[in-house]
């Protein structure tokens, strides 16, 4: 985490994550550019959960969606003149605050392996105690599924594995539920659960609609008829189960735009850096069904005030290849007009990067899951996803750096929480999943400034220091790093400069730096490397003496 | 400058707005049923129902078909069918069938058939000049020059029973299909004023002729799709093999009786070059009859030319006692469930069997682009020429 150390301030203004960055005394010198923070500490919190009445359900199905995503949304935009635009939901560091969209965990506080093996909320599933009372048959996707309710009364949407793919969907989702939530996203709690298939019985009042969409009671013949699909040999069923989340949905989020009924919802979902961040982690577990159909919105009757959720991470981990045959999911869109074309002209000579895959997987409960073949820079969902378009390298790079923080010993927690009966799964899983991080990692950390954990002291020379993640993560040798820091005004006036070339370590001191006199010692320092034939990026931190006349970040600008 | 833009794409954009909201309000109004449905979405547990089809076609020289079928699937045994089809300016056919499933291997099905102006091009028989030598017509249907191709107004009502025996699995499906057609057929030409052939030449041609065929199929299908995810009707490799059997009796109206045997072999090979999407097929086939086919109706003869072989030739462009066709093809695959082929043929008509040469044969070349499914094609386009100049293309959307 960057220095100084955050303050969880609650921000009543949402637009002060965008005012903490924006212009101040908007000097106008060449080089460090017109931006100039607030002298203060970056907001790590956003209050966007002020009462609002309780918004009405409203989704598009799934046709209308496809079609104005992939058809309407493509077309209107290529008549549409627009400059790419940074993320608007940060704070001045360049990272998400809390808010109803995302909740800082292991990117500010040690998460436990432990912690990531359990998940959200109480755990466990439903309660095994007693019956589990069928409500009604599950509507809408694919998978056969049923709501049920337990001895405690808690309500769940249970899902079953294909019979001809045990242990893939059930698996796959709770897996990466698991490190997702990790990551700060809001989950469902979802396991892996196995009991008897008799334990379904219907419920009272259970009903079913039927594929005209009417409803009507629903009869033991029904319940026995989707059991009769399910049910293995063995007669033990195992199912993943997803808590309903507390609250009433009031629909998935659009990609694009905000959600008019919602006034706490004030930056553009195509600009939320928590929402173009998720490309970055959804490509590590190939999580490529990305749509608002997998998102929910719910309103906490409490708080009287949305959450926002993602969910059903069933088709991850290559699970869309093996379990429906979309071999190609991953490396490209439904559409796939780039690849076909690429085909057509090559008269078949061209492989497509899903066939230079080396053979299927032959693992139980394991899809077409590769780090070989993975590209993080070609890497995208199933279907376009507007915040995904819209992500770039700064977006990428912050989702980086908190995946950085989920470690082996996270990823093989969560892998036993996937609960694979084939322990050669499991370790394949493992061991793909810590592959692909590693490359996803070397790709977002290549394209910027990978510095980190800034300090900053000093009086009439000051000196700052900074993680090189590059370097502490092994992506490059210790010792081939030169280092140069120019510092500059508040108005831009360039004050000196200082090198480094740090024989060994990560961590990277710069000392002697010539601070600026005005503006409470507002400091900009221009930080530039090259790690042997090649320039990384420009990093601009931006000083300022606090209220208690300490030398603090008050933000960074990435370049 | 960016304003100017601007201003210039905002009415193209949106009027396309404008139009993109009549095909997103359908979308939504087919969510309101699909949204809807429970875990029976792709036909899992196998309820059965009513089924549906629609079909367009658009074949050189025919110009648009339409098509539709209406079915009905009783439990998993039996099924109902029926299927019309509109030509465009050439009348219609109209189909009822029904199958049931006598036991796991032995299947029952039924059809009638009932069509009016159901097409035919005609170009000749064998190497015999078919012109009318009293119009002074020389017509050679091998010659190099353009043919005059007439439309046949076809009546044809048929009835036909088949009982599909799948037999063991060797490897590969074995298939043995025993049949019997009972069919009648009354063919004028479409514009008897342009006709420019020799009627007299053409049996069955303002004759109307009805027969009864009893054919015995066997096939073996060992052909296989590599992976899960390649659609079960593109398969890669493997070999596939027919033979067939049969003899028909039937009557001319005002003429003589006719009775033939009818026989065809044919083979294919697939070579899986990578992965299961490339493909090279190499196919042959030879179909005859016993005979004398000035004493066979000529739509009954052997014919190469169509949507499945000789295809830069129109349908039923050549006809005679037996006719032999070879295919080389190359197919890979623009996405997972399309595929583009190139192909090239040779084919000629013949005789007879004692009269198979190669100075007869015709080459046809050509592309095709299809959209295959597990159950067979859902789209289907077809171009080809030949080595004669003459080019024919198909089209075929959905299926019946």
């Amino acid at each position: 985490m960057t220095t100084p150390a955050p303050q969880r301030a609650a921000s009543h203004a949402l637009a002060a994550i965008a005012a903490a960055a924006v212009c101040g005394g908007c000097g106008g010198a060449r080089g460090v550019g017109r931006l100039r923070f607030e002298n203060q500490p970056p907001v790590t919190l956003v209050n966007d959960r002020r009462p609002i009445a309780p918004p009405d359900f409203r989704q598009q199905g799934l046709v209308e969606y496809y079609f104005h995503e992939e058809m309407s949304r493509p077309l209107v935009g290529a008549l549409t003149l627009s400059r790419p635009r940074p993320a608007a939901d940060v704070n001045s560091l360049g990272e998400v605050p809390d808010s109803s969209w995302f909740t800082n965990r292991i990117g500010v506080r040690d998460l436990s392996p432990a912690e990531v093996r359990h998940g959200p909320g109480r755990g466990g599933g439903p309660d095994r105690s007693g019956p589990w009372r069928v409500d009604g048959v599950k509507v809408g996707g694919a998978a056969i599924g049923f709501k049920i309710h337990d001895a405690r009364g808690d309500r769940y949407i249970i899902k079953f594995d294909e019979r001809d793919h045990p242990e893939t969907e059930s698996s796959a989702d709770v897996l990466v539920q698991r490190l997702v939530w990790a990551f700060g996203y809001n989950v469902p709690e979802n396991e892996v659960v196995e009991v008897e298939c008799d334990r379904l019985v219907l419920a009272k009042g259970a009903t079913f609609k039927n594929q005209g969409g009417d409803e009507r009671p629903m009869t033991q013949a029904d319940l026995d008829r989707y059991v009769g699909l399910v049910r293995p040999p063995s007669g033990r069923c195992r199912v993943m189960s997803s808590r309903l989340v507390d609250g009433t949905p009031v629909g998935g989020f659009p990609p694009e735009g905000v959600r008019r009924d919602d006034p706490n919802d004030t930056v553009a979902h195509e600009d939320r850096r928590a929402l173009r961040g998720q490309r970055l982690l959804f490509a590590w577990f190939d999580h490529t069904d990305v749509k608002t159909q997998n998102t929910l919105s719910v309103y906490d009757p409490r708080r009287r005030a949305l959450v926002h959720y993602v969910l059903d991470f069933g088709k991850s981990l290559g699970m869309f290849a093996r379990v429906d045959g979309l071999i190609y999911v991953g490396y490209r869109t439904s559409w796939g007009l780039s690849s076909s074309l690429k085909s057509l002209v090559s008269l078949g000579l061209w492989v497509p990067p899903w066939e230079r895959r080396a053979s299927a997987p032959s693992l139980r409960g394991v899809g077409f899951f590769d780090a070989g073949t993975f590209d993080p820079a070609t890497w995208t969902p199933h279907h376009r996803w507007l915040p995904f378009d819209r992500a770039d390298r700064f977006d990428d790079y912050w989702a980086a750096a908190i995946i950085l923080k989920i470690g082996p010993a996270h990823v093989h927690a969560a892998v036993e929480a996937a609960h694979y009966t084939d322990p050669s799964a499991a370790a394949y899983v493992e061991r793909i999943l810590l592959e692909r991080r590693q490359k996803l990692l070397r790709w977002a950390l290549s394209r910027v400034a990978p510095f980190d954990a800034f300090a900053a002291r000093g009086g009439e020379r000051l000196s700052l220091c900074f993680d090189d993640l590059w370097v502490r993560h092994r992506f490059g040798r210790e010792g081939e790093t030169h280092y140069r820091a120019v510092t500059h005004d508040f108005d831009g006036i360039r004050l000196g400069h200082r090198d480094a070339w740090p024989r060994a370590g990560a961590r990277v001191c710069l000392t002697g730096l010539v601070p600026g006199r005005s503006h409470a010692g507002y400091t900009i320092v221009r930080l530039s490397a090259r790690r042997g034939s090649d320039e990384v990026p420009d990093l601009y931190v931006h000083l300022a003496r606090n209220r208690r006349g300490e030398l603090a970040v008050i933000g960074i600008d990435r370049r | 400058m960016r304003t100017i833009v601007r201003a210039v794409l905002w009415t193209p954009r949106e009027l396309l707005e404008l139009g993109l909201w009549v095909p997103e309000e359908v979308a939504g109004r087919l969510d309101d049923y699909y949204e809807s449905r429970g875990p029976d979405v792709y036909d899992r547990g196998g309820a059965g129902g009513w089924s549906g089809g629609a079909m367009l076609l658009w074949e050189a020289p025919f110009g648009p078909s339409v098509g539709a079928r209406i079915g009905h699937v009783f439990g998993r045994r039996a099924r109902a069918d029926a299927t019309a089809v509109v030509f465009g300016r050439y009348g219609y056919t109209g189909r009822v069938s029904a199958s049931v499933a006598a036991s796991a291997r032995v299947q029952i099905e039924l059809a009638g058939e009932i069509g009016h102006d159901h097409e035919v091009v005609l170009a000749g028989i064998g190497d015999h000049p078919l012109g009318d030598a009293a119009a002074g017509a020389d017509l050679d249907p091998f010659g190099s020059g353009a043919l005059p191709e007439t439309i046949l107004d076809d009546r044809v009502l048929a009835f036909r029973v088949a009982a599909p025996i799948q037999l063991a699995e060797l490897p590969g499906r074995f298939r043995l299909r025993p049949s019997l057609r009972v069919e009648r057929h009354d063919l004028a030409p479409d514009e008897p004023a342009a006709f420019a052939y020799d009627r007299s030449r053409l049996l069955g041609l303002g004759q109307p002729f009805r027969f009864g065929l009893a054919l015995v199929d066997v096939g073996w299908d060992a052909r296989v799709a590599p992976a899960p995810w390649i659609p079960r009707a593109a398969p890669a490799t493997g070999w596939r093999a027919r033979a067939a059997v049969g003899y028909a009796i039937g009557d001319v109206d005002g003429g003589d009786d006719f009775r033939f045997a009818r026989w065809a072999v044919s083979a294919e090979r697939l070579f899986d070059l990578f992965r299961g999407t490339r493909v090279l097929t190499l196919s042959a086939h030879i179909q005859g009859i016993t005979g004398d086919r000035a004493r066979v109706p000529f739509l009954l003869l052997p014919a190469l030319g169509g949507p499945d072989d000789l295809r830069a030739f129109s349908r039923g462009r050549f006809r005679d006692e037996v006719a032999t066709s070879a295919e080389l093809a190359y197919e890979w695959a623009i996405g997972l469930r399309l595929r583009v082929s190139l192909f090239t043929e040779v084919g000629g008509v013949h005789e007879g069997v004692g009269a198979l040469d190669a100075e007869h044969l015709h080459l046809s070349a050509g592309a095709a682009l299809r959209q295959v499914y597990d159950d067979g094609n859902a789209a289907r386009f077809v171009v080809a020429g030949s080595d004669t100049g003459e080019a024919s293309f198909f089209v075929v959307l959905g299926g019946v």
